[in-house]
């Protein structure tokens, strides 16, 4: 190849690269910045780059549309979900991959399915059944609706990843006297840690989301960050800047999450996909 | 509620416009977005694995930056962004020479304006797991069909495309089934407007149920719905078999 060729087509990547990146980062820095610039300047068009920060909106964000009271039910309600989920996945991830079901294979594939059902189609009856139950705005019911989602998924991640490790491990420690529930929990579980991470990193990332189950189920009391994230619809102008605010600390816990996994967290996303 | 017999899945097939509506505008989102955020992924991917290219780890943590943001937050900042007087799209286009558009309330762009959105958030994801895939495929083929004399277009045609296909087949579907679901997005974007411009399936059986109360007729929706999804998932995972015999 000649030289000339190769530096065009350097030129290219970088190029391409580049806008690229810019395009994705972009709407994320728009927010950010928007976060400590004061009501005027955040709408001023054309945009003002340099300003001097304040953290006035967090205030009004946190004071006045109670933001901290949102965030504490999010995160009581997405790790509630996921320890649940992690708890009763490796459970059924273990007798699925140890023990002697007929047709273990079709269950967990059954189980699989049940995640690519709409939300919608299990949020009427919950609905119904919910009003009944009186779990209507209670972070009980968010966190169990959370969990429809997130059971089947742990379950399917670590059979996965319970079926890497070789048996002869468990067996050992059967012999040597461990119960099945030892051998789960003191064999099985140590190992599969890296995994575990993943599939509760995912699983905190669903319930931390979700819209669709928080908004139905919900009015008040147990209601998440997205859901009062919804209510900013822009038709007042000064209240963008707190929703610049109540955004950027939406993406704060999970950019932590996924910044001090991230080597899981690729790992883990392209072993959901790629492994059956 | 009195006993209606079939008449909710009489009147879903034969009598709901709407509902002709929302299945329409969704296969739309589906099909376009799939195409659009397939090529640009790959695109993206393909030019990240070249030999030497440098800042890998930053152009990497850039690109799968919006897939970490909640989708309703997403909604609503691009809600902002895509303002008519004081949004910043029509600033930086007004830079490019391009005159300000009605981004969500022209009803012949609100839709492409939804499908950016989400192409924004989830060519990432779409990104990721073909870069990935791109670097477990073997390189000793590329190496042969290069040696045989074959041109680049023609071994990511002949070689490695076919190589990816099981991966390919996996994110597609994904992808797929997800936006079938899409909600939150258009929900914060447009509440399905202007008029019927953005209703999708999820959101339509939504307000129908929980907004008009008519439960019956949001149920008949709701089973129609998930067969139709279980047929697509069942193809899914028949192809996933097939591909890996698991």
């Amino acid at each position: 190849m000649t030289t000339t060729r190769k530096h065009i087509e350097d030129a290219v990547t970088y190029t391409a690269l580049t806008l690229a990146s810019l395009m994705a980062v972009f709407p994320i820095y728009w927010m950010v910045s928007s976060s400590l610039k004061l009501d005027i300047l955040a709408w001023s068009m054309p945009p003002v780059w340099i300003f001097q920060p304040t953290f006035e909106n967090y205030v009004k964000a946190f004071v006045d549309k109670s933001f901290d009271k949102w965030t504490v039910n999010s995160i009581i309600i997405a790790s509630g979900s996921t320890v649940l989920s992690v708890f009763l996945g490796s459970l059924a991830a273990y007798s699925l991959t140890r023990s002697n079901i007929k047709r273990a294979d079709d269950i967990a594939f059954w189980m699989l399915s049940l995640r690519m059902m709409p939300p919608i189609v299990v949020i009427l009856p919950l609905y119904i059944l919910f009003s009944q139950l009186r779990l209507m705005d209670t972070h009980i019911g968010i966190i169990l609706a959370h969990s429809i989602i997130n059971v089947p998924f742990s379950i399917w991640m670590l059979r996965g990843f319970f079926k890497e490790i070789p048996r002869d491990l468990d067996e050992a420690a059967m012999v040597d006297g461990a119960s099945s529930l030892r051998v789960l929990f003191n064999v099985l579980i140590p190992i599969a840690a890296p995994g575990i991470a993943v599939t509760a990193i995912f699983c905190a990332l669903q319930s931390w989301n979700d819209f669709i189950f928080v908004f139905a189920l919900t009015s008040t009391n147990s209601a998440t960050v997205p859901v009062k994230i919804s209510g900013f619809l822009g038709d007042y102008l000064w209240e963008w800047t707190t929703f610049y605010a109540a955004g950027t600390i939406s993406i704060f816990p999970m950019l932590l999450l996924a910044s001090f996994f991230q080597k899981y967290l690729a790992r883990g996303m392209t072993l959901g996909a790629i492994k059956a | 509620m009195p006993f209606v017999g079939l008449y909710n899945y009489m009147y879903a097939f034969t009598g709901d416009a709407v509902l002709r509506i929302a299945f329409a505008n969704t296969v739309i989102v589906v099909i376009v977005a799939i195409v659009a955020e397939f090529a640009l992924g790959m695109t993206l991917a393909i030019l990240l694995s070249r030999e030497n290219v440098r800042f890998r780890g930053v152009f990497r943590t850039c690109l799968l930056a919006p897939m970490l943001m909640t989708p309703v937050v997403v909604g609503v900042l691009w809600r902002f962004m895509f303002h008519p007087t004081f949004g910043i799209v029509n600033y930086i286009l007004g830079l490019l020479g391009i005159g300000a558009m009605q981004w969500l309330s022209d009803i012949r762009l609100a839709l492409g304006s939804s499908i950016i959105v989400d192409v924004w958030q989830w060519t990432p994801f779409m990104f990721l797991v073909l870069y990935a895939g791109l670097q477990s495929i073997p390189r000793e083929p590329q190496e042969a069909a290069r040696i045989d004399g074959a041109s680049r277009l023609d071994i990511l045609r002949y070689v490695v495309l076919p190589m990816m296909r099981p991966i390919i087949t996996v994110v597609v579907i994904f992808r797929m089934i997800d936006l079938f679901k899409i909600f939150d997005i258009i929900y914060v974007l447009t509440r399905g407007g202007p008029g019927d411009a953005t209703e999708v399936l999820t959101l339509y059986i939504f307000r129908v149920g929980l907004n008009y109360y008519y439960i019956g007729r949001a149920a008949a929706l709701s089973w129609i719905f998930a067969l139709g999804l279980s047929a697509l998932a069942m193809v899914y995972v028949r192809m996933m078999r097939a591909e890996f015999r698991v």
